[in-house]
């Protein structure tokens, strides 16, 4: 163990450090600086000079040395570059370490001790950088949208940038399986925008599937004035596609038992509890079993019944045979493409004449005294 | 009990059977739609008659009990007619009556003055004695009144003589001419008489046919039928609670007024008596009615007498045979006149008509 102690020291011992080199030792310091920010290390200056692209990691530097030395290269972020020789040499090694945004980006200066102390100077002016910059929104005219009701999508793009943006492109894919597409789509959108310009293109669906429906984000994709490509995205959002509106169609009969012979009035009531009209209202009557009940005006045509409306109508019905007896009623109707069938049934019996012997219990003993009278009339007839 | 048999015949003998029946159904009108008749014993009765208006004008009497001689429409009158009536249709009218069963009391009654009921009477009488040889027949003969005709005179005269000798079992007299004096108009006059008949018949079968206190049967009935002229009649009389007096009672069923045929019982006319008393036991003091019964027989040569407790005031019924007939005497008299009268009327008519002929003799019709 001893020994491996003593042998730390001397390899710590025998190392030469970077920074505590005199003359030729080299250092390094990491600086963030803007477009035309710059650092001085003796007579160098290192400039940020632009951000050619953020996503390719493209910079550009330039290095001067008085009038002795100036160069300006791009530089790939992550990649040392030599400039005069390097810091081996006397001159600078600068590697862009990182590229916060357009504007700004992290530099790495390797150089001499002997050259001094580097020190950061920001741009004394600095010009505002023009660039295009598209808000691309997508918003549709109802909040909710029922089935089979059509919706207006509006695609709007607007550049709140500096510059014009060129090969201006929507990307709204993939088409929603829950919508029918009907005119208008994809969106187009006119491929330049100058600055402050907004331009806005229109399409038209229908739902055509109820449930939640994701709406997906749409991309803008443009260029700018040095055919970097930019590209913006709205957010995704989801609306609900509600249930179609539909009339409810509940029949109702009401009806009262008759006697051989007799007739009494069937009372028919539709009502639309539903949510939308219905039309061609067809009801249609069968009887069962079909002999010995008839029913007349039973089968009617209407036009039509609001929602939250009734239609009320009589027919008659006439007892021809006793028994029980079933009135079915269809009623088909139509609400759009749909149409839609409900059914409603009675029961009505047909009585037996009811015949009331006691009266003749009544009658009986005048009967029978009429005839004995009658009897005792002929019995004393000559 | 007794089988009794009452015939009416001819259109009088029609309407005291319906008044027999009347009064069997309780007297009311309507009675025959709602009541039974109630005879004390079995009675049949039949009208017969040869004029069938005769019999529908009847109203008591069933429609099987209405016999119509038939091919006649009344005989006008005319005895030799009805007899001959009778004659053609004897067989008819008793087979109708043997179908009724056995008798032991036949009434026939009639008018002895009429047409049918004079002239079938005693041929009938005659033919029912043949076939009910133990039934006693006892014709009831109404006397006409006498103002009534000359024809029903002559007919009364005849027929009553017909009726003895038959040999009847005694003839039960009733005068229309000594009875219309109850009542103003003859319509009412005959209802009245009918009625009176028919009370007095029908008691007097229930006298024959109860169980008495004492008492009289249907051998003392011909018994009493048969003495004197072998004619008798009937007497009624109902007291009141004011007089209940049943000797009282017995007396005024045997005075005139009460009779249907004139008598006077005090001045010995009346030969056999029978007295059916009838009433509640509080009225029938036994001993005042036999000593009542005893003072009858000081004028009437026997009196057998019944009592018969029931419920009312006391109700007599007598039955008298009668000694003498002056009435009759004198209605052979005026029928004697009448027969008289009517040849002569005849007579006359007959050679006026002969004188009126003569005066067409020897001449020839000319046309």
């Amino acid at each position: 163990m001893r020994y491996i102690y003593l042998l730390l020291l001397l390899v710590i011992h025998a190392s030469p450090a970077a920074g505590n080199n005199d003359d030729q030792s080299v250092s390094f310091q990491e600086f963030t600086l803007s477009i035309g920010d710059r650092v001085e290390i003796g007579d160098y200056r290192a400039e940020l000079v632009d951000i050619q692209s953020l996503k390719d990691g493209l910079v550009v530097l330039r290095v001067t040395q008085g009038s002795k030395f100036e160069e300006q290269r791009v530089v790939i972020e992550g990649s040392p570059n030599s400039f005069n020789g390097g810091a081996e040499e006397g001159g600078l090694t600068l590697t862009i370490t990182d590229i916060f945004d357009e504007e700004s980006a992290k530099l790495r200066v390797e150089y001499r001790e002997s050259l001094g102390t580097p020190r950061k100077r920001a741009a004394e002016k600095r010009e505002p950088r023009a660039a295009p910059n598209l808000v691309i929104e997508k918003s549709f005219d109802k909040s909710t949208v029922n089935y089979g009701e059509e919706v207006k999508v509006t695609v709007t793009v607007r550049n709140v940038g500096t510059e014009a943006a060129r090969s201006v492109e929507v990307y709204d894919i993939p088409p929603l399986a829950e919508f029918a597409y009907i005119a208008g789509y994809p969106p187009k959108i006119k491929s330049e925008l100058g600055p402050g310009e907004t331009d806005s293109a229109v399409y038209v669906m229908r739902a055509v599937k109820e449930g939640l429906v994701k709406v997906p984000q749409i991309e803008v994709r443009y260029k700018d004035a040095k055919d970097r490509i930019r590209t913006n995205t709205t957010e995704s959002f989801e609306i609900i596609v509600a249930p179609p509106k539909r009339p409810n169609l509940i029949a109702r009969i009401n009806v009262t038992n008759v006697t051989p012979g007799e007739a009494a009035p069937i009372e028919v009531i539709i009502d639309n509890t539903g949510q939308a009209t219905a039309t061609m209202v067809e009801v249609s009557s069968e009887v069962k079993p079909p002999e010995g009940l008839r029913c007349t005006g039973l089968d009617q045509l209407i036009p039509e019944i609001p929602p939250g409306s009734a239609k009320r109508y009589t027919a008659e019905l006439r007892g021809e045979r006793s028994g029980n007896y079933t009135i079915t009623l269809s009623v088909s109707y139509r609400s759009g493409e749909t149409v839609s069938i409900t059914k409603t049934s009675a029961s009505v019996s047909v009585l037996e004449r009811e015949y009331k012997y006691l009266y003749y219990l009544l009658v009986l003993p005048l009967m029978l005294v009429g005839l004995w009278v009658y009897k005792r009339y002929k019995e004393y007839k000559y | 009990m007794l089988n009794v048999l009452m015939l009416g015949v001819g259109q009088c003998g029609n309407r005291i059977l319906d008044a027999v029946n009347r009064q069997a159904f309780g007297g009311s009108r309507l009675a025959k739609y709602y009541s039974k008749q109630r005879f004390p014993s079995r009675v049949e009765t039949i009208a017969i008659n040869t004029a069938i208006n005769d019999l529908k004008e009847l109203k008591f009497t069933a429609a099987k009990d209405r016999l119509h001689v038939p091919n006649l429409h009344g005989v006008g009158a005319n005895r030799n007619k009805g007899k001959q009536g009778f004659w053609e249709n004897q067989e008819m009218i008793l087979e109708e009556i043997e179908k009724r069963g056995d008798f032991d009391l036949i009434f026939v009654m009639t008018s002895v003055s009429g047409g049918t009921g004079s002239s079938f009477s005693p041929l009938m009488i005659h033919e029912l004695k043949k076939r009910y040889k133990n039934a006693t027949i006892v014709p009831i003969a109404v006397l006409p009144f006498r103002e009534e005709g000359t024809i029903y005179l002559q007919n009364a005269a005849f027929c009553l003589r017909e009726m003895i000798e038959v040999e009847a079992d005694g003839m039960i007299l009733v005068d229309n001419q000594y009875l219309k004096r109850f009542s103003g108009d003859i319509a009412s006059a005959y209802d009245r008489i009918n009625t009176m008949v028919a009370q007095r018949l029908l008691f007097l079968i229930e006298a024959l046919d109860s169980e008495m206190l004492s008492v009289t049967d249907l051998g003392d009935f011909k018994t009493v039928m048969s003495g004197g002229l072998r004619m008798g009649t009937l007497g009624y009389y109902q007291a009141d609670k004011k007089s209940p007096s049943v000797r009282a009672a017995i007396k005024n069923s045997l005075r005139e007024v009460g009779l249907l045929y004139p008598a006077n019982v005090d001045a010995g006319e009346a030969g056999r008596a029978m007295i059916v008393i009838q009433g509640s036991r509080e009225y029938l003091d036994v001993d005042e009615i036999t000593k009542e019964i005893e003072s009858l027989t000081e004028t009437i040569g026997h009196v057998f007498k019944g009592i018969v407790i029931k419920k009312g005031e006391p109700r007599v019924l007598s039955v008298l045979s009668l000694e003498r007939a002056p009435g009759l005497v004198e209605l052979y008299e005026k029928a004697k006149w009448a027969i008289q009268e009517e040849r002569e009327r005849k007579d006359r008519a007959r050679s006026e008509l002969y004188e009126a002929f003569e005066q067409i003799n020897d001449l020839e019709e000319i046309y």
